[in-house]
């Protein structure tokens, strides 16, 4: 095991933020960890890069114990940060020579490291440009180059795609599918289900401070496979047609948002027509589509949220 | 130390700040000196040379090293007087010298208005003046050639006293200029010690000690690199001191600096106090340039202790910029390095307070 986190807990006063959390990477994986604001994510990564000291728990990356081998093993992490953590006072190029230099790098295999990330992320063309005048998606590029400069084995990316084009984030993912065939280890948060389920190998979910799932996507989903999920697009909706839907034999969960109604009911129910007869009843079916679990769905239906709530 | 130069390059990048914290101070304390002494009362005085000899020439010119002097018909005395045209006015008889050198009873005539405070100085500087010319002329023994070679000795002589004489006005040009470059170091220096606060703005801060960086490696650099910052703007308002402004530093400059040198270590402490407690730039700013200017009204930057109440001074102790620039006084009174190896102590003490209130580790870096 490349990282193992064993029954985490730190507490903020009365808030439990991390509770008894364990969890593990291989050497080559990209490990999504996935949870809604407050789940516990952040706290867990802070904790794993010295940012937070935990109350108990054991964290060993490369085997060694975190609290015992902290320089060491910060020698061989690179962190992309959620908010974007360069220095607007200083060129492209200059940031990466200081986080370069923190990480031991000097004279000629700095340099040729530094041109390295610069070309990997696409802005070896602005190296002397000032940050401050690269739109937001240069922005996180140059945010990542500064956590790989150094070749670290384990990279843990905290949202690194958050409020950019599509085509930079295209750009970014391509680039984390191409550091992780170059041998990199990744830990990737993400509010993003679609980048989540199209790179990561594993997937862990958390909910306030516990881990609630983890496992593949195929696992993951596998999980779903004994429920049945039905959207209804209606011309109208009530409350009264939720509570009789509720009451249909198989239905574990029914909920309107706006004028689609979704129900949930256990595997092979076989109530359809029921479900049918009844919105019939009540209003026009517009639109009706029985849906296979994705990962938006497993999350949804551990977590009883959206992830952006 | 990659942490130093790298602050160190952003700190000198920025021109803006290397004009407020190099520049500026120079050319302020230029101006401040500049300001004193223009507001020196000019003595005005009035001379009727009826003797005309070489020593009562001598005596002209010397006059017009110090004051206005101007050449003044006998029939006009009162009238310059009436008219404050002249604060004083010497009149030399016919036969002056020539009684002096013979060691009769020879006085030089005064005229100015009863009262008249800005008289004073003059009468005592003419008195001096002939008392001395007197006591040469009686060892000479009335000898013209040997009275002025005398004279040229005593004139030499002379030099060094009114030398002295200025330095104490110098001494309080020099207490009030230093005072104001203590401020000036204490209120600058927030500008760059608020880096610290800018990296945990810029969260360059928290990414730095995801590095193999410990916190306590972090703040040495930084301290270190604000102590640079601040030794280099003091080396290079005290080379303006020196060579543009020529102010009065006491015996020794290498002991002023020195003071100054354990000033920019308690201001830098300060500032990573300040930036410590503080939530935002701004706020360090603000209290930083506050608690500095509250300090130097108390510790007596832009007046000497001996002017202020018992009070003010009883309250003053309690800030290091009493102690520092009690120190300038005391330096700038011609004492050594070993009468203010007390105040280096006192402010080395506070600086240690307010390093320690800066760097105390907390337990969560990211909170």
């Amino acid at each position: 095991m490349l990282v193992e986190v064993k029954n985490l807990v730190k507490r903020y006063k009365d808030v439990l933020a991390v509770d008894n959390v364990s969890l593990s990477i291989e050497e080559g994986e990209i490990l999504g960890l996935l949870g809604p604001n407050g789940a516990g994510k952040t706290t867990t990564i802070n904790a794993m890069i010295g940012l937070t000291r935990p109350d108990s728990g054991e964290i060993l990356i490369f085997g060694k114990n975190f609290n015992n081998h902290e320089l060491e093993i910060k020698r061989d992490l690179g962190v992309v940060p959620q908010d974007i953590a360069i220095f607007e006072d200083l060129t492209a190029y200059e940031n990466l020579c200081y986080f370069g230099k923190l990480y031991g790098l000097k004279g000629s295999l700095l340099k040729e490291r530094v041109e390295e990330a610069l070309e990997f992320t696409g802005l070896l063309d602005r190296k002397k440009q000032y940050p401050k005048k690269f739109s937001n998606g240069m922005k996180r590029r140059l945010n990542i180059a500064c956590a790989l400069v150094h070749h670290p084995k384990l990279i843990i990316m905290d949202e690194p795609t958050v409020g950019i084009d599509p085509q930079s984030r295209n750009h970014i993912i391509q680039s984390i599918k191409k550091l992780n065939e170059m041998g990199s280890t990744i830990i990737y948060i993400s509010h993003y289900m679609e980048e989540i389920e199209e790179i990561c190998t594993r997937i862990v979910i958390m909910d306030q401070g516990r881990v609630i799932a983890k496992g593949t996507k195929e696992e993951l989903k596998a999980l779903m496979t004994s429920d049945e999920r039905v959207v209804v697009e209606l011309s109208s909706a009530n409350y009264t047609l939720v509570d009789n839907i509720k009451k249909l034999s198989g239905v574990k969960d029914a909920y309107i948002n706006g004028t689609e109604l979704t129900v949930i009911s256990q595997k092979n129910s076989k109530n359809l027509n029921g479900i049918i007869a009844q919105v019939s009843e009540n209003s026009e079916i517009i639109s009706l589509n029985v849906e296979q679990p994705s990962l938006e769905t497993v999350f949804l239906t551990l977590t009883g949220r959206s992830l952006r709530d | 130390m990659t942490i130093l130069f790298n602050n160190l390059r952003r700190i000198f990048k920025n021109k803006l700040q290397v004009l407020v914290i190099i520049i500026l101070p120079a050319i302020l304390l230029l101006l401040v000196s500049t300001s004193i002494i223009a507001t020196r009362p000019i003595l005005n005085i009035g001379l009727v040379d009826l003797d005309k000899t070489d020593y009562t020439t001598m005596l002209t010119n010397r006059l017009a090293l110090q004051t206005n002097s101007k050449e003044v018909a006998q029939d006009q005395i009162l009238n310059e007087l009436f008219n404050s045209k002249v604060d004083y006015v010497v009149v030399l008889d016919k036969g002056f010298t020539e009684k002096l050198i013979k060691g009769e009873d020879a006085e030089a005539k005064g005229y100015y208005l009863k009262d008249s405070i800005q008289s004073l100085p003059v009468q005592y500087y003419v008195d001096s003046y002939f008392s001395s010319a007197k006591r040469i002329a009686q060892a000479s023994g009335g000898d013209e050639q040997r009275f002025y070679e005398g004279l040229k000795s005593s004139n030499d002589a002379d030099l060094q006293l009114d030398y002295k004489v200025l330095t104490g006005v110098e001494r309080q040009k020099s207490y009030f200029t230093l005072g104001v470059f203590l401020e000036i170091i204490l209120m600058t220096t927030v500008m760059f010690t608020t880096l610290i606060l800018t990296d945990k703005g810029n969260k360059t801060f928290f990414r730095t000690l995801t590095a193999p960086v410990s916190i306590r490696n972090y703040m040495f650099q930084n301290i270190l690199s604000f102590l640079l910052v601040s030794v280099i703007q003091v080396t290079i308002v005290f080379m303006a001191f020196k060579g543009l402004i020529g102010i009065y530093m006491g015996n020794s400059l290498l002991n002023m600096f020195l003071l100054f040198l354990t000033a920019s270590v308690l201001s830098v402490s300060m500032g990573v106090a300040l930036s410590s407690i503080s939530k935002s730039v701004l706020q360090a700013s603000f209290a930083g340039m506050f608690i500095a200017f509250v300090m130097g009204l108390i510790g007596g930057c832009l007046w000497e202790h001996e002017t202020a109440s018992v009070l003010l001074n009883t309250i003053g102790k309690f800030t290091p910029v009493y102690w520092i620039m009690d120190g300038v006084s005391k330096l700038l009174k011609d004492q050594g390095l070993f009468a203010i190896s007390g105040n280096i102590l006192i402010i080395l003490l506070f600086a240690m307070v307010f390093f320690f209130l800066g760097t105390w580790k907390k337990e969560d870096i990211a909170k």
